[in-house]
């Protein structure tokens, strides 16, 4: 089972994270990743709407993002964050640089 | 999720709590609605109701972990702290805001296991920003100045507001700086983020936070391994209650800023203070002290507070019943009654007349109990509160609760509640010390809190006592002073009492560390306008260094209580029967009880005791009686008082307000009821006389006597504050307070000079006329109960002026050596009890064994051996108890006192008799002492109470060396009740005596020594013989 659907509009890549954004995703998630950018994608969006749980490694993961289209000038959103999440990443005093917006 | 949380309390205790919080929370709406209403005329006391309901609620939420409840009421109560210091008027947008965060605080207590999921950064940010909106200008600007703070050991500072680091060091919080490895750190020790943010708010608050993006790498690198986080924490804990934050070696904690207390008392290698911060020059400078405003904030609280108190009571089901069967016995009654008086049948209205009557007296013990309740529910939860407290305070604590079982009117048991929790709190955090300070003070590691309820004189005292550091009333004073809340002039007047008294100022705070737990100087206020509110008392008792107790006294004004009736003139009042300690009818001519004077003052002389008196119709009658009793203030001489002493036949009631007795001079004695405690009304609250009024079972009114307020109006026993130490209390504070009471005689010798003689040799004191004083052979006597007593005076021995001719004298007889003695004074004579150091070196000459302060004047301690030995040489010889040693055969005395005075006074008439004294201020040294030399010593003089080492343990060491096992111990003590008594023998003590009776002592010793000697003798002569 995929773990992500991943699709890019342009230079926009939109993954949508299927269950639990953790270590044992992180690999495929990052493959993926680094292949839309390889294909030219500059704005990073992560879905996280079926997403509930989010470890340090997924942060890892979003903030490498973040740091790989920053040197072309790009950036990276996450959306549809669960008020869990949110609060962790507000916590963590990320949720501007990683553009961060809660779910509906 | 939830395991941070504590809430799996005990569901009673967190029900408690979130009914407590649920009071707090019911009358805050009108509350805030009216502080708008009032905008900038703000009402002190109305802010201040408001701001312990946030304070109370984070207080209470900190304790169960409900980190969101805290943080919002923390809030909160930062907002209403500026409102209460006048930096903010509380308009519609404050209001709001506020009713806002109420209302949320009000949804997450109604559910606080879900409170951790309810968002509440947005109530929290808005609360913030109006915060710093309302600050000044040159703190605006603080808001968006950043401020990079480093530490030693890390090259990279973290950039803080310059505003939240300032409120930090505001609230004498340290500022840490706190970096883990969220993957290594965290997750891989099987923790999740949100806990370690959990445990940061649970200890303190994030001022910043920052990930290192760079060090985390991009897509290219093969694994992502790191996640380096960076935390600025303020934090009231010391750096080793941190250590909760070191989640493996690899992370740090490392001070960044300290508050100025924290950073001197902290051993050097555990600080790394700011070095490379841009601003730390600024940053750590003192903060200005408060505006003037400030210290209108903080004006005590009125009467006219209106305290919540839960109107409903909890009854079971079967009590309820018990309440219907009566209720229809008594409609049965009231049925059988209207026949038989329809009738006119007498017999049958008798039977009506028993039968209700029966079931009155029933009801009213089943209403009685149904508000009856143990006061071991509201100790119930200290237990787990002192525990947890203790723990996350790394300190260790005993707690001992004594008297569960006393019964409160469940009002007043609710409203103990809060107060008793805060007192609990503070003990815990500021009273007892770390294990390491207890230790270095000489103290047991583990710190000592013992709570107790128990009845006493009519009320219920419930007292908290722990053996901590103590209160310093000086420090409470200069904190008073720089706040602003005193003039120098003001503080200079206060006695020590008065400012003890400061701590119960709203605001007030000394301690310099400002903890989540204890709060930031409310709390104590809490508890005082709490009580008031309950017509509650409390007193602070604390010796610096060796304790502190808090008194509190709550009346029992819903009870039914016994009480003797006794008339003065045509009114009738009642005394508590819990206060009587003995009623005396007193005849002329009574050896046993007999009325004497002491200058102005009446006592009873009671058998051995010496009992003051109060006139209740005198002091009723005229208000400007306090006088009486304090006869340094030349109060003039009431005519009454001639009238009345050794003249005519006296009802006297002794009654005792727990802590000190007095006897009551009434008219007529009535007879026993129990009587309807009912409150007076507000117009006579004020009255201390009074406890109360009742309507008695002839219809006529009685007013209920206040013996602890009669007490105080008649200003009997400044000292009665000191707890009276009786016999076979463990109360080792107040025993070793004891240590520096003194009881004593004062009397003039000629103008302006005061005399005092310790009162346990003084047997009686007697006016005289002068011509009743002979000068025969160079000696001086004057005739006495049919014989000649031996009179000094003390210029015959020291160098003071002479008694000028035609004074007012009186004749304090004493017993020395099994006889009598007299000195001559001046009158006016009082007793008094005072917590005074006596300075035995400044005035010290023979016949003056030191001096002291009492009421401010100085007072020459007299030595009355010293004055009979030289007036009456062969005094104590001819009895032939009592000869010197010849110095041939001196002998040591290893003597163990802490008090310097006693030890100073017993060394001296040792060392005058002869003795060779080894002195050392407790148990310990003493030990030490004894070891360095055990052949040398021949016999122990030891006091009972001693820090570090106590007598007993003392003794209990001897008798557990061989060397030393043989050795008298002459056991010393103010309190020898059969108990203690028992205690000194079962720990091998040869002899318990009381503190200070030369002659019995001299005498114990030599009988002991000469054993000793007749037994070294015997052994050094033995080889010879072999």
């Amino acid at each position: 089972m995929s773990v992500c659907s991943a699709r890019l509009e342009g230079q926009c890549g939109v993954v949508a994270i299927q269950g639990d954004f953790t270590a044992l995703v992180v690999p495929e998630i990052g493959r993926e990743l680094k292949d839309m950018v390889a294909k030219g994608a500059r704005q990073l969006v992560f879905d996280l709407s079926d997403t509930y749980m989010l470890d340090s490694s997924g942060i890892g993961l979003l903030i490498a993002a973040a740091n790989t289209v920053a040197s072309h000038a790009g950036s990276v959103r996450v959306t549809n964050v669960s008020a869990e999440i949110f609060r962790l990443l507000q916590s963590m005093r990320l949720v501007n640089r990683l553009q961060v917006s809660p779910a509906e | 999720m939830n395991q941070n949380i504590n809430l799996d309390f005990d569901d009673e205790l967190l029900a408690e709590f979130v009914n407590e919080a649920r009071e707090h929370l019911a009358t805050i709406e009108v509350d805030l609605l009216a502080m708008e209403a009032r905008g900038a005329e703000i009402d002190i006391e109305l802010v201040n109701k408001v701001f312990r309901a946030a304070h109370s609620i984070k207080g209470a939420s900190s304790f169960f972990g409900l980190n969101n409840v805290k943080e919002l009421a923390h809030k909160a109560e930062t907002v209403l702290d500026m409102i209460r210091s006048r930096k903010m008027a509380p308009n519609a947008e404050v209001t709001n805001l506020l009713l806002g965060a109420f209302d949320q605080l009000r949804v997450m207590i109604n559910r606080p296991a879900e409170s951790v999921h309810v968002d509440i950064d947005e109530l929290v940010q808005n609360l913030t920003g109006l915060a710093s909106s309302y600050l000044p200008q040159d703190r605006k600007a603080s808001i968006s100045e950043k401020i990079t703070l480093c530490s030693e050991g890390s090259p990279i500072g973290i950039a803080v507001s310059r505003f939240a680091y300032e409120q930090a060091t505001e609230r004498n919080q340290s500022v840490y700086l706190v970096e883990h490895d969220l993957i290594h750190d965290v997750e891989r020790q099987g923790r999740t983020i949100a806990e370690l943010f959990r445990t940061f708010l649970d200890v303190g608050e994030v001022l910043e936070c920052e990930v290192a993006f760079e060090a985390v790498g991009t897509l290219d690198d093969p694994i992502i391994n790191r996640l380096p986080l960076r935390v600025a924490l303020a934090s009231s804990r010391e750096p080793e209650a941190l250590e909760i934050l070191q989640l493996n070696k690899a992370n740090k904690v490392a001070l960044l800023s300290a508050p100025e207390a924290r950073s001197e008392s902290a051993p050097a290698n555990d600080i790394l203070i700011s070095t490379k911060a841009q601003s730390a020059a600024d940053t750590s400078a003192p903060l200005s002290s408060p505006s003037p405003e400030d210290a209108n904030a903080l004006i005590p609280v009125s009467q006219a507070a209106s305290a919540t108190v839960e109107d409903s009571v909890r009854v079971n089901v079967s009590t309820l019943d018990t309440l219907m069967n009566l209720t229809g016995e008594l409609v049965l009654g009231k049925n059988q009654l209207r026949t038989s008086i329809a009738q006119n049948d007498t017999q049958a209205l008798n039977a009506a007349n028993q039968r209700i009557n029966q079931i009155a007296s029933e009801l009213q013990d089943v209403v009685m109990q149904t508000r009856l309740q143990a006061i071991g529910n509201v100790f119930g939860k200290l237990p787990r509160l002192v525990r947890d407290l203790a723990a996350s305070l790394k300190k260790e604590v005993q707690l001992e609760i004594h008297g569960r079982d006393v019964a409160l009117d469940r009002t007043l048991l609710e409203s103990l509640s809060d107060p008793l929790t805060h007192m609990v709190r503070n003990a815990v955090d500021h009273g007892i010390e770390s294990p390491a300070d207890r230790v270095a003070a000489g103290k047991r590691m583990e710190g000592r809190l013992k709570i107790e309820a128990r009845h006493e004189a009519g009320q219920v005292v419930v007292e908290i006592e722990d053996d901590g550091r103590g209160i310093d009333p000086d420090v409470l004073g200069k904190a008073a002073l720089s706040k602003g809340l005193l003039t120098a002039e003001k503080l200079e007047s206060m006695s020590s009492k008065d400012k003890m008294a400061l701590i119960f100022l709203p605001g007030f705070s000394t301690s310099s560390e400002v903890s989540e737990v204890s709060g930031r100087g409310v709390g104590m206020d809490v508890v005082k306008t709490n009580l008031d509110h309950l017509g509650g008392k409390i007193e602070i008792i604390s010796v610096a260094g060796r304790g502190t107790t808090f008194r509190i006294k709550l009346p029992l004004t819903l009870a039914i209580i016994p009480c003797l009736i006794v008339s003065v003139d045509e009114e009738q009042f009642a005394v508590p029967q819990i206060n009587v300690e003995e009623m005396r009818h007193v005849v002329p001519g009574d050896s046993k009880a007999r009325v004497e004077k002491l200058g102005e003052v009446e006592v009873l002389v009671l058998r051995d005791r010496l009992i003051p008196l109060v006139r209740l119709e005198q002091l009723l009658r005229d208000s400007a009686v306090s006088g009486l009793f304090s006869s340094f203030s030349s109060s003039p001489e009431s005519p009454n008082s001639h009238r009345h002493a050794n003249e005519r036949e006296l009802e006297i009631v002794v009654v005792t307000t727990g802590t000190q007795s007095y006897g009551l001079v009434v008219s007529r004695f009535q007879h026993t009821e129990e009587i309807v405690v009912k409150p007076l009304g507000s117009h006579l609250k004020g009255l201390e006389e009074y406890a109360g009024a009742t309507i008695l079972g002839d219809g006529s009114i009685a007013l209920i006597v206040d013996i602890a307020g009669i007490a105080g109006k008649a200003n009997i026993g400044s000292a009665a504050a000191m707890p009276s130490v009786e016999s076979g209390q463990d109360d080792t504070v107040g025993r070793a307070r004891s240590e520096d009471l003194h009881s004593l005689v004062l009397f003039g010798n000629g103008p302006g000079t005061l005399c005092a003689v310790h009162s346990d040799t003084v047997r009686r004191i007697e006016r005289v006329d002068s011509c009743k004083i002979e000068m025969i052979g160079g000696r001086r006597t004057m005739q006495y109960n049919g014989g000649l007593l031996p009179v000094v005076t003390l210029a015959d021995t020291a160098r003071v002026e002479a008694i000028p001719e035609g004074s007012d004298l009186a004749v304090i007889i004493a017993v020395i050596g099994g006889r009598e003695i007299g000195l001559l004074g001046t009158m006016p004579v009082d007793v008094v009890e005072a917590e005074a150091r006596i300075d035995h070196s400044t005035h010290r000459q023979p016949g003056v064994a030191g001096s002291t302060i009492v009421r401010e004047k100085t007072v020459l301690v007299v030595d009355l051996h010293e004055l009979i030995d030289d007036a009456w040489p062969d005094w104590t010889a001819k009895d032939g108890k009592i000869s010197r040693h010849s110095p041939d055969d001196a002998v040591t005395v290893l003597l163990a006192e802490d008090s310097d005075f006693f030890r100073a006074q017993i060394k001296r008439f040792l060392t005058e008799d002869g003795y060779r004294v080894l002195d050392a201020q407790d148990g310990e040294a003493a030990w030490e002492l004894l070891l360095s030399d055990p052949e040398e010593v021949d016999a122990v003089v030891t006091d009972v109470e001693m820090p570090r080492l106590d007598g007993l343990g003392l003794v209990r060491r001897i008798r557990a060396d061989e060397r030393t096992l043989k050795l008298p111990v002459i056991a010393l003590t103010s309190l020898a009740g059969d108990e203690d008594v028992a205690r000194g023998k079962a720990a091998g003590v040869n002899e318990y005596q009381t503190k200070l009776d030369r002659e019995q002592l001299l005498g114990c010793l030599r009988q002991y020594t000469s054993r000793a000697i007749g037994k070294e003798q015997e052994l050094s002569s033995e080889p010879m013989m072999a």
